[in-house]
C-alpha cells in the first residue's frame, strides 16, 4: 500500500511546485501506469516512493518494511564488474543466471557492461530489479530501446516475476501498459 | 614468464636511462677539465656510493630517514582521508578549513621548517614537515574524488539495498582509486623532499639530510650526489609498494 496525502513538493532551489496538495492511494498488488506530459512529476513521484526525495508538506506512506526495486530511466549499471555480477550483487549467482537466461542474455554473463547495446543494458537493469526480493517494483521508462518482439518477451517475464506485487510504470507507450495490465493514472 | 612486450618495455626504459647517464658523464667529464671543483659524474657518484655503502652509519641514516618520512606520510594519509571524507560529507567543514589548506600549500617548505623549528624539538621536525606538506594533497584529493563518484550509482545502491561494503568495493573505491593513487604518489614524493629538507636545515642526527649537509660543507659533492641518488631510489621503491598494494586491492570481479 502506498499513500500520498496532500503532498507538496518542489526541488531544492526551484520555485516551481511539482506537486501541490497531491493525493494518491495505491493498493497492494495494484499495477499502475502513470501518464502525463513531460515535467508533470512522474519520475518525481517514483523518487518520493523510493525515498530519494522528501515531501515538503504532506506525507508519503508506504507499508512497513516494504521492499522496493527500481528500474531507473538511466541504466545505472556498474562498469567495474561483469553483467552477471551487476545482478548477483543484489541476489545470488543462481538468480542472476536464471534471469539472464529468461531475458535472452545468457551469453553476456561475463561481458563488461560497456560491450552491451542500449537494449541489452535495459534488460540487464530489468534483470537486476527482478532478481532481488521486492514488494514494489518501480519502472521508469524501463522498456526504452527494446524492439517489439523483445518487448513482448520481457513483459511476459516481468508479469511472471511480479505476481501479486505492486508495479508502478512510467512510460509514454500504451503498449507497455497493456502488456503489463496496468491501470492508467494521469498526473 | 615475462612477455616479449614487457621485456621490450624494460629494455627501452633501461636504454633511456643509460642514454642520460652517458650524456651526463660526457658533458661533465668535459666541463670538469676547466673547473676548480669537479661536478660529480655518474662514475664519481657510483664510487662515492660504494664508499658510503661500506659505512654502517650510512645505512642507519637511510633507515631513519625512511622511517621519518613514512611516519609523516602515513599520518598525513590517515588524517587527510578522514578529513577529506568529513569535508565531503559536511560542506561547512570544507568551507571552514579551505583557507588553512591554501595557506599550507602556499607557504614555502623552508619557511615552514624555520617556523616549526621555533616551537618543536628538532627530532620531530622532519616527520611533522612531511605530514604538513602532504596533508593538503591527500585531504583535497580525497574530497574531490568522493565528489566525483557517480551519484546515479550511489542512489541506485541506496534504493536497491546494496550492502555498504559492496557499495564501497564496487562503486566508490574503483571511482576514487585513480585520484587516490595519484595523490598518494605525489604526496610520497613531497614527503621525501620536505622531510629531507627539514633534516638538512635542522641537521637531524642519523639522517640522509645530515649527510647531504656534511657533504656540502666538506665539498664532497660526489657524496651529495650519491646520497641524493639513494633518496630517489628509496622514493621510487616506496612508490612501487603503494602501486602494488593499490593494484592488489583493485580487482573487483
Amino acid at each position: 500500500m502506498i499513500k500520498f496525502e496532500n503532498v507538496t513538493f518542489s526541488y531544492k532551489g526551484e520555485k516551481k511546485k511539482i506537486f501541490e496538495n497531491f493525493s494518491l492511494y495505491i493498493k497492494e498488488g495494484q499495477r499502475i501506469h502513470l501518464t502525463g506530459a513531460s515535467g508533470k512529476g512522474k519520475t518525481t513521484l517514483l523518487r518520493l516512493i523510493a525515498g530519494l526525495e522528501k515531501a515538503k508538506k504532506g506525507s508519503v506512506k508506504i507499508k512497513d518494511n516494504a521492499k522496493i526495486s527500481v528500474v531507473f530511466q538511466e541504466d545505472r549499471l556498474i562498469d567495474f564488474v561483469s553483467v552477471k555480477k551487476n545482478i548477483s550483487l543484489f541476489s545470488s549467482n543462481e538468480k542472476a543466471e536464471e534471469l539472464l537466461c529468461e531475458l535472452g542474455l545468457e551469453d553476456c554473463s561475463y561481458m563488461s557492461v560497456d560491450e552491451l547495446s542500449g537494449g541489452m543494458k535495459r534488460r540487464v537493469a530489468l534483470a537486476r530489479a527482478l532478481s532481488k526480493d521486492f514488494d514494489i517494483l518501480l519502472l521508469d521508462e524501463a522498456f526504452n530501446g527494446l524492439d517489439e518482439e523483445t518487448l513482448f518477451n520481457v513483459c511476459d517475464v516481468v508479469n511472471r516475476y511480479t505476481k501479486d506485487k505492486t508495479v508502478i510504470l512510467v512510460s509514454h507507450h500504451e503498449k507497455e501498459a497493456q502488456l503489463l495490465c496496468a491501470e492508467r493514472v494521469e498526473i | 614468464m615475462i612477455s616479449i612486450m614487457q621485456k621490450n618495455k624494460v629494455v627501452k626504459k633501461l636504454l633511456i636511462v643509460a642514454f642520460w647517464l652517458l650524456l651526463w658523464q660526457i658533458v661533465f667529464g668535459i666541463a670538469n677539465k676547466g673547473l676548480l671543483i669537479d661536478i660529480p659524474t655518474p662514475i664519481m657518484t657510483a664510487k662515492a656510493f660504494i664508499r658510503l655503502c661500506k659505512d654502517a652509519e650510512f645505512w642507519l641514516s637511510a633507515l631513519y630517514t625512511l622511517l621519518r618520512v613514512i611516519a609523516g606520510f602515513l599520518m598525513s594519509v590517515a588524517v587527510g582521508v578522514v578529513m577529506g571524507y568529513a569535508s565531503y560529507s559536511f560542506k561547512v567543514i570544507s568551507d571552514f578549513f579551505s583557507p588553512i589548506l591554501r595557506l599550507f600549500r602556499a607557504v614555502p617548505v623552508a619557511a615552514f621548517i624555520i617556523l616549526v623549528f621555533l616551537w618543536v624539538d628538532s627530532a620531530f621536525i622532519p616527520q611533522l614537515i612531511a605530514f604538513l606538506t602532504v596533508l593538503p594533497i591527500i585531504w583535497e584529493n580525497t574530497e574531490k574524488s568522493l565528489l566525483g563518484v557517480d551519484k546515479n550509482l550511489t542512489e541506485m545502491a541506496r534504493v536497491m539495498g546494496m550492502k555498504r561494503a559492496d557499495a564501497f568495493r564496487y562503486i566508490i573505491y574503483p571511482s576514487i582509486k585513480p585520484t587516490l593513487t595519484a595523490s598518494l604518489i605525489t604526496g610520497l614524493g613531497f614527503a621525501f623532499k620536505s622531510g629531507v629538507a627539514a633534516e638538512v636545515i635542522c641537521k637531524s642526527a642519523k639522517s640522509l639530510g645530515e649527510l647531504l649537509w656534511v657533504g656540502k660543507t666538506s665539498i664532497a659533492y660526489d657524496e651529495v650526489f650519491a646520497v641524493t641518488a639513494v633518496i630517489i631510489i628509496l622514493s621510487i621503491f616506496l612508490e612501487w609498494i603503494i602501486k602494488t598494494i593499490l593494484k592488489a586491492g583493485g580487482k573487483c570481479d
